[in-house]
């Protein structure tokens, strides 16, 4: 019996669809629904139909995605860099005179969270800045002391200006080794 | 990258250093300011941790959000050693580069484990028709700060 051809029977055994129906195919909409996720701010075609969305998506807003991920802790540390030197600003105090003692000092509190000391921790901020400051002072720095109402009384020892911690290396240009191609295994003849 | 300039930190308490007294009445008038400020329960401290390659500046009832894998669980009670800064109202005091884990105290509870966000990797290159999109993800574990406390010695306990 050739009824499988002439029927367009499906033979499976114990199948989830009536033979004599067409299998529902997954709903197109829900990928559309996906798609527009993304696209619904768009302007015009390109939030309307779906042919254009899905290339906006693809070429566009997806390289805006992946290039805010990375830009993102950069932009932290260079927003924090400038709240930093701005809130030494007021203090009448330079920004690199500052890091250098805080170095010298081993006092490691990052940028981000100096920025957030400045902003909601004013008197600790210039707590710091105070001490920086007479480090700075006693090293031989131009550094503009703070007016006499409010001068903290800071009393520095030598273990002050120890030496800073080796800085992490960078290696701009990548590895010098290339890791991409890793070494064979040893056979146990080579051992 | 980001996390090269912060990981050495981990490894810089072999280093510590250990300050001098130059002016011991000083010192004194400042051991008790402080230690007058830490016994009370009530005044509220804050504290910088350095939890999961990050500085926290915390204080009690905080959340913190750490991503990565890690062998906590929720409920799990741990404290928080790496401490670099504790403050009040009116006293500061930073650790050169940590505080005595001894004398500290910041614990936390993990509230929440759960995956990350996700967030996208996309390249393409059309001259060569490469299209690679990645949807990344990660664990992330929260945590609820419970307690920023000192001892009433912390302030000795960092200048000896």
């Amino acid at each position: 019996m050739k009824l499988t051809s002439s029927l367009g029977l499906r033979r499976i055994i114990n199948s989830y669809f009536d033979p004599f129906s067409k299998v529902p195919s997954p709903d197109r909409w829900l990928q559309r629904e996906k798609i527009q996720r993304f696209t619904a701010w768009q302007n015009s075609s390109y939030r309307d139909i779906y042919k254009h969305a899905s290339i906006k998506l693809r070429y566009k807003l997806m390289a805006y995605y992946s290039m805010h991920r990375q830009d993102e802790p950069r932009l932290e540390k260079h927003y924090s860099e400038v709240r930093v030197t701005n809130a030494l600003a007021e203090h009448d105090f330079e920004y690199k005179h500052f890091k250098n003692m805080l170095d010298k000092a081993h006092i490691l509190i990052d940028n981000n969270t100096l920025a957030k000391l400045a902003i909601y921790e004013p008197q600790s901020f210039h707590s710091l800045v105070a001490l920086a400051k007479e480090m700075a002072q006693q090293e031989g720095r131009e550094v503009m002391p703070d007016r006499e109402e409010r001068k903290y009384d800071v009393q520095l020892c030598d273990s002050m200006f120890g030496e800073p911690y080796p800085r992490p290396m960078i290696f701009p240009k990548g590895a010098a080794e290339n890791h991409k191609v890793k070494p064979k295994k040893l056979t146990p003849n080579e051992y | 990258m980001n996390r090269l300039f912060i990981r050495p930190l981990m490894f810089c308490r072999r280093f510590a250093t250990n300050p001098e007294v130059i002016n011991p009445n000083a010192q004194q008038e400042v051991a008790a300011t402080v230690s007058s400020e830490v016994s009370q329960p009530k005044n509220r401290l804050f504290a910088v941790v350095y939890v999961g390659g990050k500085q926290w500046k915390v204080t009690q009832d905080d959340l913190i959000v750490i991503f990565g894998n890690n062998p906590l669980k929720v409920g799990d009670e741990i404290k928080l050693e790496k401490v670099l800064m504790l403050g009040g109202k009116n006293f500061s005091l930073f650790g050169r580069p940590f505080l005595d884990r001894a004398k500290v105290h910041v614990d936390a509870v993990v509230v929440e484990k759960a995956p990350k966000y996700p967030e996208l990797l996309h390249y393409s290159n059309q001259h060569y028709l490469i299209r690679i999109e990645r949807w990344l993800s990660d664990m992330s574990t929260t945590l609820r700060v419970t307690k920023v406390r000192a001892d009433d010695d912390v302030f000795q306990a960092n200048t000896q």
